[in-house]
């Protein structure tokens, strides 16, 4: 990961790497050209230095002739020296194109010394003539020597010219080379510039954008932002950021959904207490009356009066005991034989009761009240209406996922659209009053067993109805909690 | 990310390219100064040769020259060339001199009859250079040797060429226009052609001899050819014994008498006979083969110097060949 300072510093220092790469390449070819000139000047000066050597020699040869002192002779002797030094460089100056010039030069001085030489030899050895003779060479040769000297020159000029042409088209191609490197390093400033800030301002976009989604609600949209710079790690922190508040949220959400239902379950709770109370208004009242309407019937011979009042003070008295708690299938039986006693006493022949109940599941523990509303609703719905009456049946079996209650009559029956009605809409039907007790227990179950497809209804219109519920239990497992909850009830 | 360092990767190989492009360009322009101070590569010691002429221009000479440096480029030599455009004896004493003094190893000039030229000649053999004349010879001097036209067999040849040109006419007059002070090749071809002419003896010959001032050569030949024309009242031909007097005395002849009257016959010693050869102004030429001179001499010098042949003959003559205006035209290598 880099930072925003290292991109900085990177093209810093790439600009100073080119900036200094360019400076290099003046300086190397600065140098170059510099070179070229003091080889130029060099070159003249050693020119110059025999020129005025073999001057200064032929002078000093005149002296000598003149007046042989030892301090002129040692006079000549330096300048000999010297114009031999001047000689030795010579060899330097020559190329491919004066070779035979520069050959002839040597040999020039060579000869001038030469006859320099040979014209104090015969002065000293007092041949006069002999050394006029010589030293009148010496001066012819010292003008070819300047001659040549001059023709050379004329010739470093003509390849100076060339020179200095090449010098000119060199400075301008490193002038070209300065424009480029010009714009290389503007381009490069440039270039670097765009990265840094694109990097920042998109990181940036994104960013924002966001923050958008996220003050709008929506937390799905991950933040994501390809960089290679803070800008990154901020990204990072604020996804981080959105996926935990994402997750409270949910959590919230959740968290709501429980406590509606826990109100809604309440809610039931208090309806049925609600009815309960509404029961209970007269219940003592009602309960000691049957009694002693019972005890009252049995004295005055009518037994089977007795025996239906009875049954009513049971069930009544079942009514005041079990609302609200759990109580075995067997209870539920008892409660619903009752109900269908009193039921077939009011009806006498219109209605039939049926039982066909497998006795090894009757220990299942039920929520309380879970037939009686089947019951009751088979009736009023299916039998009440019709002249020629009816029949209840009602049917525990144990199955695979555990107990299955069923209540079937062969009343009126339902069409398909009320029997959808009833199970999606419960609340839809609430206005007729024997659906509430279908849609009380449809909605006890859901939230007693936290199932919703317990409750199946099948029914043809004319052909009668059945309600079937699944107590989804095994029969072993609800043995045992059946022996504890007896204990407590 | 990709498709941005691709871009960058593009950018840079073109900025390379860019920089590449004049940096190599200034490395190739520095190599060629380098190049220009360049120090010869350890020259070996081979001979130097020094080639003179009074007129290194000339077509002539450079025939010379080619034949010269034809055989040094052969055999890895040097060779100097010195000289003037239009140079005299004096100058060229004075070359000699000069490279006498840079002690070259052999020297080959045009030879020239002059005292102080023959004087610079003399020195340089006694300084231990060979010295070949080419073209003119000057036995008088201490050359080693000479390379170059018989001029007498040149005359000759020409003489012949008129006397037989001239054959079916009676009495027929020849006239000879030459300078006494070329001794060395005027005369002699005015001697070889009289030489040509003699074996008719009804042949007329009218010599103009006269001496030659360097200052107004033209003038001086123009006047010359007057002055023949006026001595003789019927001439046939007219042999010019130097190149250089042509143009003067074709000017002549074509304002006494007109061209055509006089046929004239002469020795190729300037290149611009082609053109009056073309014009059929001359009849017939005596041409002297320069570069062959040029390569013998050069021969001759290295096997000296080798030591090789020793002593030098005396002289080596090249050929001369006759060429008309209807036969083969002049060898035209001109450079």
């Amino acid at each position: 990961m880099k930072s925003i300072k290292g991109k900085i510093l990177l093209s810093a220092s790439c600009l100073l790497l080119v900036f200094g790469l360019f400076w290099l390449m003046f300086q190397y070819f600065h140098q170059l050209f510099l070179q070229q000139y003091n080889q130029v000047l060099e070159r003249y000066l050693i020119f110059q230095q025999v020129s005025v050597q073999s001057e200064q020699l032929l002078i000093r040869t005149n002296d000598l002739l003149h007046e042989a002192s030892e301090q002129s002779k040692e006079h000549y002797i330096s300048t000999r020296n010297l114009l031999r030094q001047a000689q030795s460089k010579i060899k330097l100056l020559q190329n491919d194109e004066n070779t035979a010039g520069v050959s002839d030069y040597t040999h020039l001085i060579d000869s001038f010394i030469e006859s320099t030489d040979l014209a104090i030899q015969a002065y000293q050895q007092e041949r006069s003539d002999d050394a006029t003779q010589f030293y009148r060479k010496a001066e012819q040769e010292r003008a070819f020597i300047t001659e040549t000297t001059l023709s050379l020159l004329e010739h470093e000029l003509t390849i100076h010219e060339r020179l200095y042409a090449q010098m000119i088209q060199s400075s301008k191609e490193l002038q070209i080379v300065g424009w480029e490197g010009f714009l290389i390093i503007m381009a490069i400033l440039l270039g670097c510039a765009y990265w840094i800030s694109r990097g920042i301002t998109r990181s940036i976009a994104l960013l924002t954008k966001g923050a958008k989604f996220i003050s709008a609600g929506v937390y799905d949209q991950p933040i994501k932002v390809e960089s290679n710079d803070e800008t990154a790690f901020l990204a990072q922190t604020f996804d981080q950021m959105r996926v935990s508040v994402k997750k409270s949220f949910e959590e919230l959400k959740a968290k709501g959904k429980l406590e509606q239902e826990v109100k809604e379950y309440q809610y039931l709770l208090k309806e049925m207490e609600w009815r309960n109370l509404q029961n209970q208004m007269k219940p003592h009242f009602l309960f000691n009356t049957l009694n002693t309407l019972a005890k009252k019937a049995y004295l005055e011979g009518s037994v089977e009066t007795s025996d239906l009042i009875t049954t009513v003070a049971e069930l009544m008295r079942y009514q005041l005991a079990k609302a609200d708690v759990e109580v075995t299938l067997a209870e539920e039986i008892e409660m619903i034989r009752n109900y269908m006693t009193i039921l077939q006493a009011r009806f006498t022949d219109r209605l039939k009761g049926e039982e066909k109940i497998d006795p090894a599941c009757l220990h299942v523990l039920v929520p309380s009240f879970l037939l009686q509303p089947l019951v009751e609703n088979a009736f009023i719905h299916g039998i009440e209406s019709r002249e020629e009456g009816g029949r209840i049946s009602i049917g525990v079996q144990a199955v695979e996922q555990g107990v299955q209650l069923e209540v079937t009559d062969d009343g009126v029956g339902m069409s398909p659209d009320q029997v959808r009605q009833i199970l999606q809409g419960t609340r839809a039907t609430q206005g007729q009053a024997g659906n509430i007790g279908l849609s009380n227990v449809i909605r006890r179950l859901s939230l007693y067993y936290h199932r919703e497809d317990l409750l199946q209804i099948q029914s043809e219109v004319g052909k009668g109805t059945s309600i079937m519920i699944l107590i989804p239990t095994t029969l072993g497992e609800r043995g045992e909690l059946d022996d504890s909850d007896f204990d407590r009830g | 990310m990709r498709k941005g360092k691709m871009l960058i990767g593009a950018i840079s190989l073109a900025c390379l390219l860019l920089l590449y492009l004049p940096v190599y360009q200034l490395t190739h322009t520095y190599r060629t100064l380098q190049q220009i101070h360049k120090p010869a590569l350890s020259v070996k010691e081979t001979p130097r040769i020094a080639l003179i002429s009074p007129a290194i221009r000339d077509l002539y000479f450079k025939e010379v020259e080619l034949g010269v440096q034809e055989v040094a480029k052969k055999q890895g030599i040097t060779v100097e060339l010195h000289g003037g455009y239009r140079g005299n004896a004096l100058e060229m004493a004075r070359v000699i001199q000069k490279v006498t003094s840079a002690k070259v190893d052999g020297i080959i000039v045009v030879g020239i009859d002059d005292p102080t030229f023959i004087q610079a000649v003399n020195q340089a053999t006694e300084s231990g250079i060979p010295v070949i004349l080419i073209g003119t010879d000057i036995p008088s001097s201490l050359r080693k040797m000479y390379v170059g036209s018989d001029h007498i067999a040149a005359g000759r040849i020409l003489g012949e060429k008129v006397r037989v040109d001239l054959g079916k006419k009676s009495n027929p007059t020849v006239g000879i226009i030459g300078q006494s002070t070329d001794q060395m090749v005027a005369m002699l071809r005015i001697k070889g052609a009289e030489q040509g002419l003699a074996s008719q003896k009804s042949m007329q010959v009218v010599k103009q001899i006269y001496d030659s001032s360097e200052r107004n050569g033209m003038m001086q030949t123009m006047s010359q050819t007057h002055e023949l024309l006026n001595r003789t009242s019927n001439l046939d031909a007219i042999i010019v014994s130097k190149g250089e007097e042509l143009e003067a005395v074709i000017r002549v002849i074509e304002q006494r008498v007109g061209l055509g009257k006089i046929q004239i016959y002469t020795f190729q010693d300037v290149a611009s006979l082609t053109d009056l050869f073309a014009k059929g102004q001359v009849q017939a030429v005596v041409v002297d083969n320069p570069r062959k001179m040029g390569e013998e001499s050069i021969k001759y010098l290295l096997s000296w110097i080798r030591g090789e042949r020793l002593p030098l003959p005396s002289h080596v003559y090249t050929d001369s060949t006759l060429q008309t205006s209807t036969g083969s035209r002049f060898r035209n290598e001109e450079h």
